[in-house]
């Protein structure tokens, strides 16, 4: 008897553990369309962690080789780094970027910034952005803004994240 | 001795810190600024002669624009980049296409399929390919498309506007503003370009490794 309630205890809790990892996994796979203020904000926010802003597209095969590397080196440092995947799509494909995401197994946080006039908000995020993507800004504890118009690798990241510490 | 040794392995040290942060630096600071004169260049057009800065000497200027086939931006701007020469060849500033991606990374801009692409819509300006990455890297080019207006002032090609076409890529039809056809404009009314750059999103270039 002691022995089939604990088994029963121990069903029940991996049936609830299981419940909570696909209701983790439908939270994942929801995107937040953004303004450009919310991305602001969330770029200005305090915060006990370095942020860790992605800039990407669907149609940016650059950008989805280096999406990866972000996962992992943001996986390594989860104590330390918050990761942002901001999809520079717009709007009228966001199902492109959900299938994207999915398809790709992206486990970073995605949003879409519905923001289409570039010239107004891109130098709002760098005054040096000419506009390429992928592009990174990295925020360090103190709201010390890094940005890279350009791809990285692992190691590349995973250096420039460290030296942020 | 040791004190000679000493000196030797700092000299190594010194070096190989150079070495280090040679490697380290992330990207060169390249490219024109507006008031620069472009240099002469020479590039080869999709029919097989040299296109040169310098053939555009009768004219008042040069669109010089960045493109490529396979950039989604770049074909959405293909047509106004058509309609461009179009408008202003007669006015004195004709489009210069030039290519500036690695093709082995991009077979889509690959010379036999820029040739292609520009028959199929009957261009009617020179679509060069940039092989080194030595024009684009001189200009600052940084993605496709990437506008550079030069202004003819006594033979000097001066950069006058950077960047974008206009302000929306994806539907010409909410076009709020022309970016280069005001420059342009602006230029052929002998005013300063007001407005001399305008950012816009596209794809990287693609360099080669």
């Amino acid at each position: 008897m002691r022995i089939y309630n604990i088994w029963l205890f121990a069903s029940l809790v991996i049936f609830a553990m299981s419940c909570e990892s696909k209701k983790e996994k439908k939270v994942d796979s929801g995107i937040d369309v953004i303004s450009f203020e919310q991305l602001k904000s969330k770029i200005d926010e305090p915060s006990k962690k370095i942020k860790v802003i992605n800039f990407w597209a669907t149609w940016c095969k650059p950008c989805i080789e280096e999406m990866p590397y972000f996962d992992n080196v943001a996986e390594a440092y989860k104590d330390e780094v918050e990761l942002h995947f901001i999809s520079l799509d717009f709007v009228e494909d966001l199902e492109n970027v959900k299938m994207l995401i999915k398809k790709k197994n992206i486990a970073g946080n995605t949003a879409l910034l519905d923001e289409t006039k570039y010239d107004d908000f891109m130098p709002k995020i760098d005054k040096s952005w000419t506009g390429a993507i992928p592009a990174t800004l990295f925020v360090d504890k103190d709201g010390n803004e890094y940005f890279y118009e350009k791809s990285f690798s692992e190691k590349e990241l995973s250096d420039m994240i460290s030296g942020l510490f | 001795m040791i004190k000679v040794i000493g000196s030797i392995l700092g000299v190594i040290l010194v070096g190989a810190g150079v070495v280090f942060n040679a490697h380290e630096t992330v990207a060169p600071v390249y490219g024109y600024e507006i008031g620069d004169s472009a240099d002469e260049f020479s590039l080869k057009n999709i029919d097989g002669n040299m296109v040169s800065l310098s053939d555009y000497k009768e004219e008042k200027g040069v669109i010089v624009i960045f493109t490529c086939n396979s950039c989604p931006y770049a074909k959405w701007y293909e047509n106004r980049v058509i309609q461009l020469h179009r408008d202003f060849e007669s006015k004195g500033f004709p489009v210069l296409a030039i290519m500036p991606n690695d093709v082995t990374i991009k077979p889509e801009d690959s010379f036999s399929e820029m040739k292609k692409r520009a028959e199929e819509k009957s261009y009617g300006f020179p679509y060069v390919i940039d092989e080194t990455q030595n024009i684009a890297r001189a200009f600052g080019a940084t993605k496709t498309p990437h506008v550079f207006l030069l202004n003819n002032e006594n033979d000097q090609f001066t950069v006058s506007y950077i960047g974008a076409i206009d302000d929306n890529a994806r539907n010409e039809a909410e076009v709020e503003t022309k970016y280069v056809e005001n420059a342009i404009g602006e230029l052929l009314a002998d005013k300063p370009v007001t407005k001399t750059s305008a950012v816009a999103i596209g794809c990287t270039i693609k360099w080669s490794k």
